[in-house]
């Protein structure tokens, strides 16, 4: 169970005084030496301020500072808006973070920096704990090379990882952008994280992915940020079925009504509606004979036509996807409805109400009608970030909502202009 | 003597299979996994609603529960006690009570969506009338929030009362014992009971007898809320889950084993209970011996109900305590502390406390040493101490490890530091290692150096609260951080012969020891005759 809490509590993690380095240099070695003193020197000041406040120190003297360390994060940004986004958010990082986070960035804007080198900025970050906890310290290495040596960054990103600990590739741009760098980077990391939010074409997007799942090597999980946005829709719909008596009303699902995110300045939810509804129809074992469609007279909605059920017992499915633009929808679902047998077996509504709430109702007929408000904040690029990286294993749920969610968005189809 | 009855005497040995089965128990295909566990609507009736536990505790962990969506919709609360509220009344002051003390902050929306699950029943607990107006609301919240005879019933009250309750849910009809090894798919009844589970090995075997009589033990949940804690759960991990450790987990590698539950506060309000009870009550026979458990447990056949609980009932029966008044005298420390200093302020005695009689006796503090003798641990010491007003509040689990038989380093004169596990239940929780290293430089010196692992530094996050983590656990059925009938009797055994010296005419006093010290030296004299000395965590 993931309990998240407000985000007017979330603290951003602050670099510790003296425990930084910054350098353009010639040979990435020089960033694992200089790790070393950064982490030498920030022990001694501990222990000193350690055995000031207590002489005999413990368990029979002073001792030098120790980590337990996590994981390793590797981060990939195309400018230096997505670099200082990317650090941003691990430092927002307060529930789950990495021992070592590289952020590497080629600005492909920038002019050609004839000079080889990388330009490295090591700090040391401090979160400050809630609850009394002991403060976090861990490590975040930015190096920034000209697009030129681009390629130089997947041998430098290899030697700077912890050994012994999970590597996690947090591909913080296009999904669709599958250069060399991220082929290489891939092939050093456990698990790769993208936003399908993300993608310019997000049927694009999510045909990457359905073709990355089937070609990869097993032992890299794939994990889709849009997905983790999902988690309180996914939870709440389960729930619905999970009263008795309600889970024959399942096999009578014959609407799903959808409304996603698209304003300005967000990520559009598209994705994450697709996934929605690829969660639905794979968990329930429904076929996609049919792709979306413009439904007439409103260009902006879109249907698919589904078909459930056995042979000699089939019935078929209409899901309509529909945008909307206010921000309370923010990347993802604004509003969800699930109808049985035309609303006749069973009504089930989602609603988010606001910034922190999610209201449900169901209305079944002979059952009691109950409406609920849950607390559900949006959450931040750090919330399902931190989510996703709870998760070490590939996750054949999300595996297969995604492929049946490719195949709902023929290739070529892009939806909806990304804002 | 029915079916049921038969299995009343073998339904807590050695189960057969881990998990209660559950009748015509249908699977959501919209849940992932086979642990993702349905979660149905329910009625929770906590009696002794306007106490400090259900205002610090349930209240506001069932809240937090609520708005994070764990609990479904439909979830219901009934409050029970002698107050004169109605349900607004109610309502009003769990709010007040939830605000304090829930994680989550508390919004007009989610709050209102959480009350319209509140209502609430007067009445006296030894009133039968006051069961059927609570079977009579049971019914109506049935109709109105689709529970469908779902019940769990929560005694938040003083031991007193559990038996007046137990047997007017019966004989109201409110309760019924249900069949031990089928739970019904609808209409389950749960009961949870709150420590402590007896005063005695005696009233805690008559208590479960009676509680056998209206409850199937698949319908009982004894909490104990250490076993709810984070690093508890991870003791099991980090011996369960690495191989490390296994090896080394035994008589051949284990010196001594000292578990530490120590409090800087003193009763704090709890003076009526407390003054009765006492350190080795309430501390000793359920915490420390849980802890005791999990320690040195054999490996169970999977993380599941009877599994887990089959083991540490495996320990318990294991132990042998001291017994005599010579062996108990020798072996069982126990202390009251006096006026004295913590954290710099003054505080009074125990006697000087408010609530607290001027001559009383009971203990504050208590350290002993136990055995278990088993093949694995026979021969390996258990020091176990708790007390109040101890120098700071830590808990912890120190394993030391034997000498290495010869150095080659140094001089004769160095003898090596022993290696120790440590495990930190609070605060800072987690796990360190001490062993010795080098010192650099020319020489061949070498020192104990510290390897920790702290959760707070390494995941950042404390995970769930006990009581959430708990009262979740019985909602959906699962019986694993649950203490068994068996394990109780089996600690209260273990008890006994301590409290039968204590209690004898010619008991002596306890030890009176120095609020802010760690506790009175004969402790520390008991420790030092069998060869040890305490550790300070």
């Amino acid at each position: 169970m993931v309990l998240t809490r407000s985000r007017a509590v979330r603290s951003i993690a602050t670099p510790v005084p003296g425990a930084s380095w910054q350098a353009h240099v010639y040979d990435a070695n020089q960033v694992s030496a200089r790790l070393h003193e950064i982490w030498r020197d920030f022990g001694a000041a501990r222990n000193a301020a350690s055995v000031e406040r207590s002489p005999s120190g413990t368990d029979g003297g002073p001792m030098p500072v120790a980590r337990a360390a996590t994981m390793n994060l590797i981060s990939a940004a195309r400018s230096r808006r997505d670099a200082d986004r990317v650090r941003q958010t691990i430092a927002s990082l307060e529930d789950i973070h990495p021992s070592r986070a590289t952020i590497l960035y080629s600005d492909t804007s920038a002019p050609i920096d004839p000079t080889a080198g990388l330009d490295v900025h090591i700090e040391l970050l401090e979160q400050t704990s809630a609850r009394g906890r002991p403060a976090t310290v861990f490590e975040c290495i930015t190096i920034d090379v000209s697009a030129e040596n681009e390629a130089q960054l997947a041998s430098i990103a290899s030697p700077l990882l912890m050994p012994d600990l999970p590597d996690v590739l947090w591909w913080a741009t296009d999904p669709t952008d599958t250069s060399q760098l991220f082929t290489e980077l891939v092939n050093v990391c456990d698990r790769l994280i993208v936003d399908s939010a993300m993608a310019v074409h997000p049927a694009a997007g999510l045909h990457n992915l359905r073709g990355f799942v089937g070609d990869m090597n097993e032992d890299v999980a794939l994990g889709d940020l849009a997905w983790a946005r999902l988690s309180p829709w996914r939870r709440l719909t389960t729930q619905f079925f999970d009263v008795p008596g309600t889970l024959p009303v399942l096999e009578l699902i014959d609407e799903i009504s959808i409304t996603y995110g698209n304003s300005a300045h967000q990520w559009p939810g598209f994705s994450g509606a697709l996934l929605y509804a690829g969660w639905l129809g794979s968990r329930l074992g429904w076929r996609t004979p049919g792709e979306l469609l413009p439904v007439r007279g409103d260009p902006n909605v879109w249907r698919a036509t589904l078909r459930a059920g056995t042979s000699g017992q089939e019935r078929e499915v209409s899901v309509t996807l529909r945008p909307t633009a206010r921000p309370l929808a923010a990347s993802t679902l604004l509003d969800v409805k699930l109808a049985a047998d035309g609303g006749k077996a069973g009504v089930f509504k989602i609603d988010r109400l606001d910034e922190n709430e999610i209201s449900t109702s169901s209305d079944m007929p002979g059952s009691a009608s109950i409406v609920r408000t849950v607390f559900a904040p949006i959450p931040g690029e750090a919330d399902i970030l931190a989510e996703q990286l709870r998760a070490f294993s590939r996750d054949p749920v999300f595996e297969a909502a995604m492929i049946f969610a490719a195949d709902l968005a023929p290739a070529g189809f892009t939806g909806v202009t990304p804002r | 003597m029915t079916d049921i009855d038969t299995q009343v005497h073998s339904e807590v040995w050695s189960q057969p299979f881990d998990a209660w089965s559950r009748a015509d128990e249908s699977v959501n295909p919209l849940r992932s996994t086979q642990g993702d566990r349905a979660i149905v609507p329910a009625a929770m009736v906590i009696f002794g609603v306007s106490g400090d536990l259900t205002s610090r505790k349930l209240m506001p962990a069932l809240y937090d529960l609520a708005v994070d969506s764990s609990l479904p919709e439909g979830f219901s609360i009934v409050g029970v006690s002698h107050r004169d509220w109605s349900d607004e009344d109610f309502r009003e002051k769990m709010r007040e009570a939830v605000t304090a003390s829930a994680r989550t902050p508390v919004t007009d929306e989610g709050w209102q969506s959480f009350a319209n699950g509140l209502s609430y029943v007067r009445g006296d607990f030894n009133d039968a009338s006051t069961y059927q107006r609570l079977g009579a609301k049971l019914v109506e919240i049935d109709a109105d929030r689709g529970t469908k005879g779902n019940r769990i019933f929560y005694l938040a009250t003083s031991p007193n009362f559990f038996l007046p309750i137990i047997h007017g849910l019966a004989e109201a009809g409110v309760s019924e014992r249900q069949a031990n090894y089928i739970e019904p798919a609808e209409g389950w009844q749960r009961i949870v009971v709150e420590k402590p589970f007896g005063h005695d090995l005696a009233t805690a075997r008559d208590l479960i007898q009676e509680m056998a009589d209206a409850f199937s033990e698949r319908q009982i949940y004894r909490i104990d809320h250490y076993l709810g804690k984070e690093t508890v759960q991870n003791i099991l991990a980090f011996r369960f889950a690495n191989i490390l450790f296994e090896p080394i987990w035994n008589r051949n590698y284990v010196d001594n084993v000292q578990i530490t539950a120590a409090e800087s506060i003193g009763v704090e309000g709890r003076a009526g209970y407390y003054d009765s009870a006492g350190a080795l009550r309430d501390m000793v026979q359920s915490h420390l011996l849980q802890l005791l458990t999990v320690v040195a447990m054999e490996h169970p056949a999977r993380y599941s109900g009877n599994a887990v609980r089959d083991e540490k009932v495996k320990v318990l029966r294991s132990v042998v305590p001291p017994v005599g008044t010579e062996e108990v005298r020798r072996w069982v420390v126990p202390g009251q502390y006096g006026p004295g200093f913590v954290g710099g302020v003054p505080v009074p005695g125990y006697t000087d406390e408010k609530g607290v009689a001027p001559d009383s006796h009971t203990e504050t503090y208590v350290a002993l040493r136990l055995q278990v003798e088993n093949w694995r641990w026979n021969g390996v010491p258990f020091f176990l101490r708790t007390g109040k007003r101890l120098p700071r509040r830590v808990t912890e689990v120190a394993v030391t490890l034997k000498r290495v038989p010869h150095l080659i380093f140094g001089g004769a004169e160095l003898e090596p530091s022993p290696d120790v596990i440590s495990m930190r239940i609070q605060p800072d929780e987690g796990i360190a290692i001490r062993f010795n290293a080098k010192v650099p430089g020319a020489g061949t010196n070498v020192r104990p150096v510290r390897m920790d692992f702290s959760y707070g530094t390494a995941f950042g996050e404390a995970g769930p609260d006990a009581y959430e983590r708990l009262l979740l656990d019985v909602i959906r059925g699962d019986p694993t951080l649950f203490t068994r009938r068996d394990e109780v009797e089996s600690a209260w055994a273990i008890m006994q012969p301590i409290l039968d010296c204590w209690n004898a005419p010619d008991a002596p006093s306890p030890y009176t020891y120095t609020a802010g010290s760690w506790g009175p030296v004969q402790a520390d004299e008991m420790i030092a005759s069998a060869g040890f000395a305490w550790r300070r965590p």
